[in-house]
């Protein structure tokens, strides 16, 4: 396999793995409820009951830890398959129907564009209510008009492609070609994008989070977790490091796998790589 | 000049389209600004009293129709917790979050473009990938968690810099000293992504027919990849600069309430808790705006570097 | 978007003409552009007194005002016709230098302190001052959330400049609550509000205090400046800049690296813990007028049952919550009046922590497990402390849910009474009408602060308003509190515990049990 060659590309599958085993398997290697308070025992340092000590609620953060894997994996695959499927669909539209389609879409992406990213999540959030779901709707939202963006100009090389012209020259009809055709052509540069916002959703997550935007405590999310231990970081620095470096690793590993996979999927995408922001 | 008459007009619809969106987004927010001015003890008489003289009591479509005849003139409404004009409080603020962007993007591009190039050109060495492990834990830590971090370093164990990213009177230098964490914290995390797309860069053009060809007559490596790649690099480095701008405005929110420095960005956080319809709107437009016209100067900027672009 | 366009225009250019000094001069515009916004250098720093205000200030109109950190900036600026005293909570002269009140109790005669004068020139304060400042927040067209503290007034009068008698329109023996300086209480100027505007007014206001409003900046400070001319001398600090941050921990560094000379609003235990433990500021503490209370909707079932209500107060460890999240920094509540009012009685029926009498009772009132969401506001401690209590409930099969809103969304949706629970507490002076009326009397159903919709002690209310002399009101006073806390429509968590801290440049200062400070008595010392 040629991805294997690509050490990290090899690096971001394993860790990728090994936090969906965590995540899949946080109920059995958790040691410890990660919503049970103990306020007999708040802050305590790092103990072998407690291998990386309690928060101010004296709730195990390690079990907060592992159980966050799970939200931070959900809003990332979530994030990824709305804006993806979203995207994709506006993208695809513009770029293969062309005229006042594309002329219309194009501007309503442009316009979205301008904003950062960011300021839109949070803004979509304030009009939601902050929950799992609406960070998930607002960070995909957001999105958006970057895959769409992507999508159409993929769309745009693949159209005059011989192949697609004799398919068109033996009248296959105009959808049939859409998905025998652009979408598989097109979908390697898209996954590359849709993986780089998986891993800005888990850093927008946890920017919400520490707004006191985000997902609802007492929820054991990683950006939870830093707004918690934010108040006892010169105290019990542990706390908001260790929620950190799990967001580093995992944003780590998605951003590996979107090299990886930018540099092995797709020859033509390798030379432009600039393009997949 | 058609080209820039073209730009223009392509930028004004982009404004009225923003202005469009802003709108709406903001309606969206649940919540009621009466209630929150007038507090607890508001009678229902009093909110409807207030929520009149907002205009809160008439159709969306109404409100909307209103909202773009007084925003041709500038005139985007008071905010109702403070009743100044909103532009004016925002665009007070401007300079506040105007220095933060800049300063970080001045540090950013002047880190991040010079370690583009040099692992660019030294592709695959130990420097190379050094650098571009740094760079992506750089892109991987949440910018607030690197403030935090910073602050309990360098302001509370340290004491080199101040905790509060902004100081209260003081001279250029009491400024400058207070800028220096928020802007250096801002700068080094997007300088993490511009070393990034910058490597890309110089890695396609050094991959073009030109520079080969170059190569294959002799031309010095170093004069191959500073002079020749570079050149041919500056425009989608631009591009780059200007894809980061608005990235930069997003961390700067985070930035700002990290280090308790007041501009657009901690502004528009206050007022959508406090249901402050029209400082969200303008505060929201002010800084897409800010990201439309960066783009466009540097779309400018492109003529500049390449006259073919602007003849055309 | 556009960065393709950009990629594929790039690409396909060969050689290129790039003019490096072009580019250098678009770097420099820029940071000409940057460079613009500098404020401009302050010259030589006359004593100045930075105060950190936990969030901005909205509004400072008296008779709109709300909010700990307006009241505390209000406080600099306004007098009222008496105050209390900062230490000991007395009634004390401030505009009024006396007083006379009428042998049933109906008519209250003040006679003002002459040759006040009201901030930037807007001339003498007289009587019809204070006329006119009740009267505002009494006018329904001002909308007002204080009129309800002034609704026994029947008439103001106005013999002299110096003189202005009140009539009520029956006895009231807590009246001078109501007239002392926080809230309906500071008087406004008539002439400085016709001219500024009702609205302007809010964040100009004109004052006699002993400081003047100069600016505010939002989200960063507001500044004031001494009243050479307050009539009980020139405060002894030139200038006094609230600074807006939100931090507790910014703000601590900044407090013992000297960048702010107090620190409002003390409310983190690690934070106090470690103040205090530095040595290098002085820790002020003092016990609160307010309990901070959850409040239990009755109207929504099953918390109608008052064994439901009972049992949940069974199954919240209380003192956990006080020795484990705050570290002692709060006391322990047995009712919702803290030992402050001199009303107070502790006899009062108890729940204590007991998880096993919690399941007896939900299973007495037959209800097994439901679920109930605990509302509060996203502000510390109150986002915090329901954490705990969620967990508590959780142990007796209560499914609790936590529901943090915005201060903004949080108001409404307790006003509207829809919210099966919430987070309550009434700050301000030890007037027991004042949490009392607002929480528990029909009159305050919501929009009032009566969520609980509770309606049991009607009889009573009445029966207060009409006690005389110091022993019969201690004893309605005591009936009320022993029977609002045996149907527990709220659950005091704890008795509120303020604390703030100054550098050891600061001297004189007074902690008053209102939370708000004032500036006033405060010098700066050479460092």
């Amino acid at each position: 396999m040629r991805y294997f060659r690509h050490p990290g590309f090899l690096i971001g599958v394993i860790l990728l793995t090994l936090l969906l085993i965590v995540a899949v398997a946080a109920p059995w290697i958790a040691p410890m409820s990660p919503l049970e308070t103990d306020l007999a025992n708040t802050l305590a340092p790092p103990s072998a009951a407690h291998l990386l000590g309690t928060d101010q609620f004296g709730r195990d953060v390690l079990s907060r830890l592992i159980w966050g894997t799970r939200i931070s994996l959900q809003v990332a695959v979530a994030v990824m398959a709305l804006s993806l499927s979203l995207g994709m669909v506006i993208g695809a539209v513009a770029g293969f129907f062309g005229g006042w389609v594309e002329r219309v879409t194009v501007s309503v992406i442009d316009i979205l564009l301008a904003f950062p990213g960011f300021l839109l999540a949070l803004a979509l959030v304030a009009a939601r209510g902050s929950s799992l779901e609406s960070v998930i709707i607002a960070v995909a939202l957001a999105f958006t008009p970057r895959v769409a963006a992507v999508m159409r100009a993929v769309v745009l090389t693949i159209k005059p492609r011989t192949y697609v012209e004799a398919s068109r020259a033996i009248g296959m009809g105009t959808m049939r070609l859409l998905f025998l055709h652009v979408v598989p052509n097109s979908l390697p540069p898209v996954i590359v994008v849709a993986t780089v916002s998986a891993a800005t959703a888990i850093l927008a997550e946890a920017g919400l989070s520490f707004l006191g935007l985000g997902v609802q405590p007492p929820a054991p999310t990683w950006g939870n977790v830093i707004a918690d231990g934010q108040s006892f970081l010169a105290s019990n620095p542990l706390i908001s490091l260790s929620a950190g470096i799990c967001i580093a690793v995992m944003v780590v590993a998605l951003n590996l796998l979107g090299d990886g996979l930018r540099d092995t999927l797709d020859p033509q995408m390798r030379r432009s790589s600039g393009r997949v922001l | 000049m058609d080209r820039l008459l073209r730009q223009l007009s392509q930028l004004a619809i982009t404004v009225f389209g923003i202005v469009t969106v802003t709108f709406f987004l903001v309606r969206m927010i649940p919540g009621d600004p009466a209630q929150y001015m007038l507090g607890d003890y508001a009678t229902e008489e009093a909110l409807a009293t207030l929520r009149a003289q907002l205009g809160l009591d008439q159709p969306v479509y109404v409100q909307y129709g209103l909202y773009v005849l007084r925003a041709v003139t500038g005139d985007f409404g008071s905010s109702v917790v403070t009743g100044r004009p909103a532009l004016e409080e925002i665009l007070f603020s401007l300079p506040d979050s105007a220095i933060l962007a800049f300063a970080g993007l001045a540090v950013a591009v002047a880190i991040g473009i010079p370690l583009g190039i040099l692992t660019a050109e030294r592709q695959g060495s130990w420097s190379d990938m050094l650098i571009m492990i740094v760079a992506l834990f750089g892109i991987s830590f949440p910018v607030f968690w690197l403030g935090l971090a910073s602050v309990l370093l360098f302001s509370q164990e340290l004491k080199w810099f101040p905790a509060l990213g902004a100081s209260s009177g003081g001279g250029f230098l009491t400024h400058l000293h207070h800028l220096v964490l928020p802007a250096g914290v801002l700068g080094i995390s997007v300088a993490a992504y511009i070393t990034r797309l910058t490597r890309s860069a110089m890695l396609e053009v050094l991959g073009q027919d030109c520079i080969r060809v170059a190569r294959a007559m002799g031309v010095p490596e170093r004069r191959v990849v500073w002079r020749l790649a570079l050149k041919n690099a500056l425009v989608p480095i631009l591009a780059i600069v200007g894809v980061t701008f608005a990235w930069s405005l997003g961390s700067a929110i985070l930035i700002e309430v990290v280090f308790s420095r007041p501009g657009i960005g901690s502004m528009i956080l206050k007022a959508v808790s406090a249901r402050d319809y029209q400082l969200v709107q303008a505060g929201v437009l002010v800084l897409a705006v800010a990201v439309v016209l960066v783009n466009s100067l540097l779309d400018l900027a492109y003529g500049l570097v390449d006259p073919r672009l602007s003849t055309r | 978007m556009d960065g393709i366009n950009r990629k594929e225009r790039a690409g396909r250019i060969e050689r290129s003409g790039v003019n490096r000094r072009q580019f250098g001069t678009l770097l420099a515009a820029g940071a000409l552009v940057a460079g613009s916004g500098w404020p401009l250098p302050a010259s030589a720093a006359p004593p100045v007194l930075r105060v950190r205000i936990g969030s901005d200030i909205g509004n400072l109109d008296p008779a709109r005002i709300f909010q700990i950190e307006n009241q505390t900036v209000a406080t600099q600026i306004f007098n009222g016709l008496v105050k209390y005293d900062e230490a000991s909570n007395a009634i004390v002269p401030d505009l009024a230098t006396g007083w006379d009140i009428s042998g049933d109790g109906t008519v209250y005669s003040f006679a003002l302190r002459s040759g006040v004068t009201w901030h930037k020139g807007f001339g003498p304060f007289t009587s019809d001052d204070v006329k006119f400042s009740f009267e505002r927040v009494l006018d329904p067209q001002t909308g007002s959330s204080y009129s309800g503290q002034l609704a026994s007034i029947k008439s103001i009068e106005t013999p002299s400049p110096d003189t202005v008698v009140i009539t009520l329109k029956e006895p009231n023996s807590g009246f001078l609550h109501k007239v002392s300086a926080f809230n309906q209480g500071w008087i406004v100027s008539r002439k400085a509000l016709g001219e500024i505007g009702d609205k302007a007014f809010a964040l100009n206001p004109i004052g006699t205090g002993p400081f003047v409003f100069q600016n505010w900046a939002p989200g960063r400070e507001v500044k004031l400046s001494a009243n050479k001319d307050y009539f009980a001398g020139a405060p002894k600090v030139e200038e006094v800049q609230f600074r807006v941050i939100k931090d507790e921990t910014a703000a601590a560094i900044a407090l013992e690296n000297g960048e702010i000379d107090i620190f409002f609003g003390l409310q983190q235990p690690e934070v106090i813990q470690r103040l205090k433990g530095g040595g290098l500021v002085t820790v002020h503490d003092r016990d609160a007028n307010h309990t901070i209370n959850l409040v239990l909707n009755t109207s929504i079932k099953p918390l109608g049952d008052v064994r439901v209500r009972q049992a949940i107060y069974h199954a919240i460890n209380r003192k956990a919550l006080i020795d484990g999240f705050f570290k002692g920094t709060k006391s322990e509540a047995s009712g919702f009046l803290t030992s402050s009012f001199q009303e107070f009685t502790d006899q009062v029926p108890l729940f204590p922590y007991d998880p096993a009498k919690a399941k007896a009772l939900l299973k007495e009132a037959g209800v097994g497990s439901f679920t109930l969401d605990l509302v509060a506001p996203g502000a510390n401690p109150y986002d915090k402390i329901v954490v705990p209590i969620a967990s508590d409930l959780a142990a007796v099969g209560i499914d609790a849910k936590i529901k943090v809103l915005e201060r903004g969304a949080y108001l409404q949706a307790r006003n509207k009474g829809t919210v099966p629970t919430c987070i309550t507490g009434v700050v301000g002076a030890p007037d027991p009408d004042s949490p009392i009326l607002s929480l528990f009397a029909k009159s305050s159903f919501p929009p009032g602060l009566n969520t609980a919709h509770y309606e049991g002690i009607e009889d009573l209310i009445a029966a207060a308003r009409n006690a005389q002399g110091d022993a019969a009101r201690k004893e309605v006073y005591g009936k009320i509190q022993a029977k609002v806390m045996g149907d527990v429509p709220v659950i005091p968590l704890y008795a509120d515990h303020l604390y703030i801290a100054h550098t050891k440049k600061v001297s004189g200062f007074v902690q008053n049990s209102l939370f708000t400070m004032s500036a006033y008595p405060v010098s700066l010392l050479e460092a």
